[in-house]
């Protein structure tokens, strides 16, 4: 990311076209990801995404996520929606230039989160001790993403 | 406890008194992608606690495993529980075993 700003109309972020075009791509696969979500079928990425309100009782659980699924999912895909059409825009030179709002910046880390929860299921990040990813492109995306949620955080919370 | 409250009994007046329900709570538990930061701002945000119990709070969750970050009914604790999952956080809730 070029530069992350506080200014008078909310956080400005700046990315480069490649940045830009890297997390819009990320953030339109979570949406794919998630608008599948009723043949989740064990899917390890949907599972940490959309988990069980319950732990011991299978019944509340099925039922808590009958209740609520359709609305968290509908956030979830809104939000990195939101991500992927505030990028599509570029400056002069190429960048993408965002203003985000307080309300817009909680949405992005939530979703910059969500990104990085599905992404971390596929490269077999599951506890603490998991051995580092073989895929070193996948795990460089998710590092960068730490690094972008990390400075709007800074941002949001100062 | 449908039955209790439609009883018309006026003998059973004193003695059907309800124990109160044990609370619910709702539970975080630790999981290796989510950073320290965001975890205590989420505490700090949506629950309204100070950075210092925020930060607590995450940190008990980041060396137990888990953490209690709200006690109360079980509509409420659903609430709490779903508003997690949106902020990625994982979350469940129980009766209190205490």
């Amino acid at each position: 990311m070029k530069r992350v700003r506080v200014t008078p109309a909310g956080i400005n972020l700046v990315f480069t076209g490649e940045e830009a075009d890297l997390l819009a791509s990320v953030a339109e696969q979570l949406s794919e990801l998630l608008d599948g979500y009723e043949d989740r079928d064990g899917d390890p990425a949907l599972e940490r995404l959309l988990p069980d309100g319950y732990r011991e009782n299978a019944d509340d659980a099925e039922e808590f996520r009958r209740f609520t699924q359709t609305e968290l999912v509908g956030e979830k895909v809104a939000g990195a929606r939101g991500i992927a059409d505030a990028l599509k825009p570029r400056t002069a030179k190429g960048m993408a230039s965002v203003t985000l709002g307080h309300p817009e910046a909680v949405v992005w880390l939530r979703s910059l989160n969500d990104i990085r929860l599905a992404l971390a299921a596929r490269l077999g990040i599951v506890d603490e001790g998991s051995p580092p990813p073989l895929d070193d492109n996948g795990y460089a995306i998710y590092i960068w993403l730490g690094q972008v949620q990390f400075l709007l955080l800074r941002a949001v919370d100062r | 406890m449908a039955d209790t409250l439609e009883r018309t009994d006026e003998d059973t007046d004193l003695r059907t008194v309800v124990e109160p329900d044990r609370p619910w709570i709702t539970l975080v538990w630790n999981d290796p992608v989510n950073e320290m930061t965001y975890v205590a701002w989420v505490f700090k945000s949506y629950f309204g606690f100070s950075p210092a119990e925020a930060r607590k709070r995450m940190l008990q969750v980041h060396n137990d495993g888990k953490a209690v970050v709200a006690t109360g009914s079980r509509e409420e604790m659903e609430r709490h529980v779903y508003a997690m999952h949106g902020y990625g956080l994982w979350a469940t809730l129980q009766k209190d075993d205490e």
